[in-house]
């Protein structure tokens, strides 16, 4: 049976938090969905600073770009300069397909972007690669 | 003191004695508008000093002339006691003085025309007398008889200058001196003969003729001089008038230049709200089409056949607004747009539309004919955006009969025909490729030409056609950004033409010469 992968969701609206929950459902994979509602949070849980500091590494990070005190941008800025955070997969979420912001989180260093909200064939997909690369 | 004005007037009177007194009047005017902004810039700096007004100029004179046989220090006692500033006691000493010195000049002036009438006859005594003079002195050398060539040069001289009255004087007095004086016998008048009065009336002719040529001269200078005050007034007039129309006009430009500028601004900031509102906008949308998603996909069927409905309205509409916000956001890229301008070769963005609405092309059974088209300077994706639009809207609007849309580019001079149909300013460019779009499709009312390039703006029900009506708008946009201009004609028998003018750029050389080959 395949290990759990540990998601981590960095969303502030609980409408899309819950959207993902049900998608995951969908997928029907064994997932352990850690969820934190802004950027200094997520920042906080990825460098296991606490109430974070026994928080599991996650497999992969789905980031929402528009978030209140720290946006997607800075979070991403803040967690590459760490060490143990450089090969953790990021995965951005938008509403929009502006290429302005894509191009820019690609600049700092995402590694997928998914259109919100986090549903559907895509999600699944992104789920079985990460399954595969990493157990 | 005599203000500048009156005494400008008074001086005009003498040298324009038929003056157009409208002329003088305005440059009174102006004189007196001229010392009136002197003043202020006067008072701005010696606020003390005082002005008087023309009214009380006169007063100001007889009190000054009456002061003015007391002596200074006098006057001066008295204003150091009515002012405590030493300043204003000079300024005012200053201005008596200047007082003083007007009325003296005026008077002298007086004399001086009163004297003017009778200048011509005391000349005229004056060089009688020269002449008898000369005439005694030369007696013993020359003969008599010559003096009255002397006498006959004097009138010439007179006559030249003084006019008549004084010219005949002379031949009067001449007549008399050269027979009192100067023929013998000496001082008596004897010999007033056949001789004498021959010489009399010669001169009387001669004294005639030169001063009626002489006021001819006269009255012919003074016109002449007439003229050519009031043509420099009128010079002065018109390019005072010039200068105002000047400086209007710069400033008629500077405040379009701002309202331009304004329009720009707020043009970006129009932009940037789309595309931020948008934005912010579509963030619950797609949380409520995920949800609606999730409504469908589980529990369609298991509800009442209402719900199923309700679902599947709130489906439609999200998809509905999506596709509005998506299109304002599309607007907003194209205008906030810096992308560089690149070469591109319309052809080929004819070819990526065409390969975009390949599914929409193939169902509806268009047959899309190209001409060779050029190549221009311009952003390849926007270009592509421009053609796809223009087919999908050729496609969406096409009737039952097959869909046939031509593409076609000529080289434009800007015609007067379309400069007025697009009310152009003159100054834009008028080298253009002008690229056609036509199509046989349901066309649509003329009045629409100009609403059809209009955000949200649908000439064609939504019941029968789906859409955002921002297609064209994003066209429009596109085109402006490319320097180019856009409108449509519709035909009479159904379908539309769309036009759009892009600026020839000349290192596109090639494209010109393939055009041209043809």
């Amino acid at each position: 049976m395949n290990k759990f992968i540990e998601v981590l969701l960095v969303e502030d609206s609980p409408a899309d938090v819950r959207i993902a929950e049900e998608a995951i459902i969908d997928a029907g994979m064994n997932v352990n969905l850690h969820v934190v509602n802004d950027g200094e949070a997520a920042v906080r849980y990825l460098t296991q600073q606490a109430p974070y500091s026994d928080a599991a590494t996650p497999d992969i990070v789905l980031l929402d770009l528009n978030m209140p005190k720290m946006n997607g941008h800075d979070v991403l800025e803040e967690i590459r300069i760490q060490n143990n955070m450089k090969d953790v997969p990021i995965v951005l979420l938008t509403a929009s397909e502006s290429c302005d912001d894509v191009e820019k989180a690609h600049s700092l260093g995402i590694n997928y972007y998914l259109r919100k909200p986090v549903q559907g064939p895509g999600l699944s997909e992104l789920l079985t690669a990460v399954q595969s690369l990493w157990h | 003191m005599m203000t500048n004005g009156v005494y400008i007037q008074r001086s005009l009177e003498g040298v324009l004695p038929d003056a157009n007194l409208l002329h003088v009047k305005v440059r009174t005017k102006e004189i007196l508008e001229k010392e009136l902004q002197r003043r202020e810039i006067a008072s701005k700096y010696y606020p003390d000093l005082e002005f008087q007004t023309e009214g009380t100029a006169t007063a100001a004179r007889t009190k000054s002339s009456k002061t003015n046989s007391s002596n200074t220090k006098n006057s001066n006692t008295k204003n150091s006691k009515s002012t405590s500033s030493r300043a204003n006691s000079l300024a005012k000493e200053e201005r008596q003085c200047k007082q003083s010195l007007m009325v003296h000049g005026a008077d002298t002036m007086k004399n001086l025309a009163g004297i003017k009438p009778l200048l011509p006859y005391v000349v005229a005594v004056s060089v009688t007398v020269l002449c008898t003079l000369v005439g005694i002195a030369m007696t013993p050398v020359v003969d008599e008889e010559n003096f009255c060539m002397l006498y006959l040069l004097g009138v010439v001289l007179v006559s030249c200058r003084y006019g008549l009255g004084a010219s005949l004087l002379t031949v009067l007095l001449s007549v008399i001196s050269y027979d009192f004086f100067v023929v013998s016998p000496h001082y008596t008048l004897v010999r007033f003969e056949t001789p004498c009065l021959l010489t009399f009336v010669a001169m009387l002719v001669v004294a005639l003729t030169m001063s009626g040529l002489t006021a001819r001269v006269k009255q012919h200078a003074r016109q002449l001089d007439t003229r050519v005050k009031e043509r420099t007034y009128e010079l002065a007039l018109a390019n005072e008038a010039l200068r105002v129309e000047v400086a209007s006009r710069a400033q008629a430009e500077e405040r379009l230049k701002e309202a331009v500028e304004e329009l720009a601004r707020s043009n970006t900031a129009l932009a940037q709200f789309a595309k931020i509102a948008s934005h912010d906008l579509q963030e619950p949308l797609r949380s409520l089409r995920g949800f609606t998603d999730l409504l469908t996909r589980r529990y369609e069927g298991k509800l009442d056949t209402k719900a199923d409905e309700f679902i599947e309205h709130i489906n439609d509409c999200g998809i509905r607004m999506e596709r509005i916000i998506e299109s304002v956001l599309s607007h907003a890229r194209v205008q906030g747009c810096d992308r560089p301008f690149t070469k591109v070769d319309l052809n080929d963005s004819v070819k990526e539309a065409m390969k975009n609405l390949e599914v929409a092309i193939k169902e509806s059974g268009a047959n899309i004919s190209i001409d060779e088209l050029p190549t221009v300077k311009g952003d390849a994706l926007q270009l592509v955006q421009l053609f796809q639009n223009f087919l999908a809207n050729a496609i969406k609007f096409r009737r039952d009969e097959p869909l046939r849309v031509k593409i076609s580019c000529a080289e434009s001079v800007g015609s007067d025909e379309m400069a007025a149909y697009l009310d152009v300013d003159d100054d834009l460019p008028r080298a253009f490729w002008h690229v056609s779009i036509r199509d046989n499709g349901t066309g649509f009312e003329s009045r629409h030409t100009k609403d059809v390039f209009t955000m949200f703006k649908r000439v064609h029900s939504g019941q029968v056609y789906a859409g955002t009506g921002i297609g064209l708008a994003i066209c429009k946009a596109i085109v402006e950004r490319h320097g180019g201009n856009i409108w449509v004609d519709t035909m009479r028998n159904g379908g539309s033409t769309f036009h759009f003018t892009m600026p020839i750029v000349t290192d596109c050389e090639q494209s010109t010469d393939r055009v041209e080959t043809k």
